[in-house]
């Protein structure tokens, strides 16, 4: 790795520690470089989408499902990741063996913040804004910084 | 002749600042073909120095503005994914506020770095269909530069 790289990997590391004073480094795990061209709500489906970032405001260049109605509360995430994924709500974030799930945070505003995918019995990933990937050991590390965990999603893990 | 010397980050900028005896197209002329560039500085005759001294200040100024404004919306909205929450931050309403004066800048971040200006330079040409509506974030940016670039912004 050359010095240019150890510089970037120590100034992201820094940010992290700067917007997420409340996320204790043995909570998460850094999994990615910055990257402000995909968000938490694109990394949430699937394996995690890169390919867009996913919102409601009506600019070109945003990715919205044009059959989903366009808003920032829970229910319209809801709908968002029931209609493109198949995930429907359920009570908490615990593994459940065949299932993944996913947790949906809210703002002061009662607005959606952030969402974090479940990865496997130990960990949890979420997109941080325009930064990096982190792996996590539980959802609710974020909630300092996103807000309370407002709905579970889960759906059937694809080939189970 | 008399030459001198001076940083010049963005042609289109500079010449903007400068008026009194010259015209933004002849600035941009003879900055082009004043001579070689050595990491951003151009060798200007020193009359165009002098023109740009005269009246530089409200474009340093603007400039200054922009990067302390963009420089403090990124650190405060870097966590993030809302887009209408990024863009209605104070510093970013503030640069859309800046109007055609911040294009310049706002197209040098966007070829350099990406970001998020989509918003702000929707706002600010009143243009809705320079991405298309099929295009990913990616395509869209390109898409904006690529007509930052027709326009003499990049």
């Amino acid at each position: 790795m050359g010095s240019d790289a150890r510089i970037r990997l120590r100034m992201s590391q820094a940010d992290i520690d700067r917007e997420f004073p409340n996320l204790s480094r043995s909570a998460y795990e850094k999994k990615s470089d910055e990257d402000n061209t995909y968000n938490c709500f694109a990394w949430a489906v699937d394996d995690g989408r890169t390919d867009n970032w996913w919102s409601p405001a009506q600019i070109n260049g945003y990715y919205w499902p044009q059959n989903v109605p366009r808003g920032v509360l829970v229910e319209h995430f809801v709908h968002l990741y029931r209609s493109e994924c198949g995930y429907e709500p359920c009570d908490n974030g615990e593994f459940e063996e065949g299932f993944e799930k996913l947790a949906i945070y809210v703002d002061s505003q009662n607005e959606v913040s952030h969402v974090a995918r479940q990865k496997d019995r130990h960990n949890w990933t979420s997109k941080l804004g325009v930064l990096e990937d982190i792996d996590h050991i539980n959802p609710f590390v974020l909630e300092p910084d996103y807000g309370p965990i407002r709905q579970f999603l889960k759906r059937p893990v694809k080939n189970a | 002749m008399n030459y001198g010397t001076m940083l010049i980050k963005d042609i289109g900028a500079a010449a903007h600042a400068v008026s009194g005896n010259y015209s933004k197209n002849q600035v941009i002329d003879e900055i082009k073909t004043s001579g070689s560039r050595y990491g951003g500085t151009y060798m200007l005759r020193a009359e165009f120095i002098s023109a740009r001294l005269f009246l530089p200040a409200d474009s340093i100024r603007t400039e200054t503005e922009f990067k302390s404004l963009a420089e403090r919306w990124k650190q405060e909205t870097s966590k993030l994914s809302m887009v209408h929450k990024m863009a209605m931050h104070p510093a970013y309403q503030r640069i859309i506020g800046m109007g055609p004066k911040a294009l310049p800048f706002i197209f040098r971040e966007l070829a350099t770095k990406g970001g998020h200006w989509l918003w702000a330079l929707t706002a600010i040409t009143g243009l809705d269909n320079v991405a298309k509506p099929e295009d990913n974030f990616k395509r869209a940016t390109e898409a904006w530069v690529q007509w930052g670039r027709t326009h003499g912004y990049v």
